[in-house]
């Protein structure tokens, strides 16, 4: 009876240990930033770029996800909407859906990271990074380029920013030093009026004869207003490849 | 060809006749004179010398003496320098390059100003006004600043020239008058076109111009004004305990200066006569009929400073106390300063661009 109780035990234990085990697998195949439908790209590289992906998410405050399938069927609406849940995943997060059965790729933006990149810089991220390394069928060059994107235009320091920082410095720099350089330069300029006698001149001339007159007519153009704004806490971009 | 030795009412030089216009140029201040207008000058002059007597030009010639007899002539070997001081006073480095001078010779009489504004400031009082002065300047090296500077403050009398100029001017211009307003759908734009004429004389008395090549001609002109209503006969008296520089810029050579400004300022007022939203200038000649001139003396703290192998000045009206000058500028720290301004710069455009874009 202890025997038996002893096997049973251990049965029950080493069952316990491989659920979890098999559980946790499930749970990390599932949860994994590289998530990979109809074995649209190789185990390897999954791995690789699951490495790359938590790399850059963990611990930082924007979660990036990507999601890589391989089906005709998937309509490119289908993607977004896809991509929309993969990013829904976390509060804040970018996430890219690529699906080589129709050669679509979609970036959606979730959370106060939509504000930074909005639709237009999401698309920029798809053109100016994915788009070329999805052309080479280079999976892990299109993460890591993903990841490069939106880093780029999340960093409150884009280049067109540093840019304008740089003419800010320049601006102050110049104004102060030449205002400082002139003052330092002599240029004081005597009063030669204070010579003359009466402070004025005599005249003895001074005619003002009219010669003549014209008048001219403009129409007066109304200007008008435009303007608009979107909101929302999603924003998108993407293409076919 | 000059028939009669005609001399230049403005500058002194000889004049000739122009034989395209029949006028009578300067060849020195380029000044052209009708010949009727030059022979009655000349005819009054002749008058005036005549009626003067024998006691004037014995005065003068007594004066001359005693000025040549007392004043010794000390010359910079190293710029050339000219520096005159009565024979209680030795003169022994030179005021712009510091260089040790040497006695030269007597002064001759036609060095004697007719007059002077005697000193009415002391060297403690300039010394006091130098270093307020400086100090308020940030981006002035930190020996300029010091007290061995400040020391090097030597009061001088500058010779300068002063010049009563008889002007007359004339001005023709087209002048608009401008209008506009709206009525319905449209803004309407009135012009109404004007031809003036101006002509005006004037006298300027006392337009100081200083006799010396070597102080800077813009320094001098910021000491101005000087109050005429101090100016002294000259006596040997008041040379004593400072130094006088002997002039070296003739009359011919300062009048471009003063007609320069009395052109300008003619120019000016005239327009200033003319009240039209735009002013077109057609035709203008500005002349100066006449030109009389007063050789003085003005006093002057003064000092000169090298800095990074340039010169740089500092001067005070001895009269009035008014301060001016040529500071050298610290670089570096000017640089870094400004470096340190557009580090703000740089972070109000990394706020904005980062709020706008
Ligand atoms: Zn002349
Ligand atoms: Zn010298």
């Amino acid at each position: 009876m202890r025997k038996l109780f002893k096997k049973i035990s251990a049965v029950i234990c080493a069952g316990a240990i491989a659920c979890t085990a098999l559980a946790f697998s499930a749970f990390a195949a599932d949860n994994g930033r590289c998530v990979v439908y109809n074995d649209a790209i190789s185990d390897s590289d999954r791995a690789e770029c699951e490495k790359l992906l938590n790399e850059a998410s963990d611990g930082k405050d924007v979660q990036l996800y990507v999601l890589f399938l391989n089906d005709k069927t998937v309509t490119d609406t289908q993607v977004k909407e896809l991509a929309g849940t993969m990013s829904n995943r976390s509060t804040n997060s970018v996430a890219a859906v690529v699906n080589y059965g129709t050669n679509y790729a979609f970036v959606d933006a979730h959370g106060t990271v939509a504000e930074r990149i909005t639709s237009s810089k999401a698309q920029k991220i798809y053109d100016k990074y994915l788009s070329s390394e999805l052309k080479d069928k280079d999976n892990v060059g299109a993460v890591k380029a993903f990841i490069k994107g939106v880093k780029r235009y999340n960093s409150f320091l884009s280049p067109i920013v540093i840019l304008i920082g740089c003419i800010g410095f320049l601006a102050f720099f110049l104004i102060f030093y030449f205002t400082v350089r002139t003052k330092y330069k002599f240029h004081e300029k005597p009063n030669t009026n204070a010579y003359l006698e009466g402070g004025d001149l005599n005249f003895g001339v001074m005619e003002d004869i009219f010669v003549s007159e014209h008048t001219s007519r403009t129409a007066i153009s109304s200007g008008s207003s435009g303007g608009g704004g979107s909101g929302g806490s999603h924003s998108g971009g993407g293409g076919h490849f | 060809m000059p028939v009669l030795e005609y001399k230049c009412p403005n500058c002194g030089g000889g004049l000739e006749l122009n034989p395209v216009n029949q006028k009578m140029k300067c060849p020195f201040c380029l000044s052209e004179f009708e010949q009727a207008e030059i022979e009655k000058l000349f005819a009054e002059q002749e008058k005036n010398k005549f009626n003067t007597d024998g006691a004037e030009e014995e005065e003068k010639a007594r004066k001359d003496a005693e000025f040549s007899g007392s004043t010794n002539l000390y010359r910079c070997q190293s710029c050339g320098a000219e520096i005159m001081a009565d024979d209680t006073t030795a003169a022994t480095f030179c005021l712009y390059c510091h260089n040790p001078v040497v006695l030269s010779s007597r002064c001759s009489g036609d060095m004697r100003p007719s007059r002077l504004i005697p000193f009415m400031t002391t060297k403690e009082q300039a010394t006091s006004n130098y270093k307020a002065w400086c100090g308020k300047k940030w981006f002035v090296p930190k020996d300029f600043k010091s007290i061995e500077t400040a020391e090097k403050i030597s009061g001088v009398y500058i010779p300068f020239w002063l010049a009563d100029c008889s002007v007359s001017g004339r001005v023709h211009a087209e002048g608009k008058k401008i209008r506009s307003w709206t009525s319905g759908n449209y803004r309407y734009t009135e012009t109404r076109i004007y031809d003036v004429s101006r002509a005006a004389d004037g006298v300027f008395r006392g337009i100081p111009a200083d006799g010396s090549s070597k102080a800077e001609d813009g320094l001098m002109d910021a000491l101005e004004p000087f109050d005429y209503s101090q100016l002294k006969e000259f006596s040997m008296n008041y040379l004593s305990g400072f130094l006088a520089e002997r002039y070296d810029v003739d009359r011919k050579d300062v009048f471009p200066r003063i007609k320069s400004r009395v052109d300008e300022n003619t120019e000016a007022l005239i327009r200033n006569s003319m009240h039209y939203d735009s002013i077109r200038i057609l035709d203008k000649n500005i002349v100066i009929e006449k030109t009389d001139w007063e050789y003085v003396m003005m006093p002057v703290w003064f000092m000169t400073y090298k800095y990074n192998d340039k010169d740089y000045y500092f001067a005070m009206n001895g009269e009035t106390g008014k301060v001016t000058g040529i500071l050298p500028l610290a670089k570096g720290k000017l640089f870094w300063v400004s470096c340190l301004i557009g580090m703000i710069g740089f972070i109000l455009g990394i706020i904005g661009g980062g709020i706008f874009l």
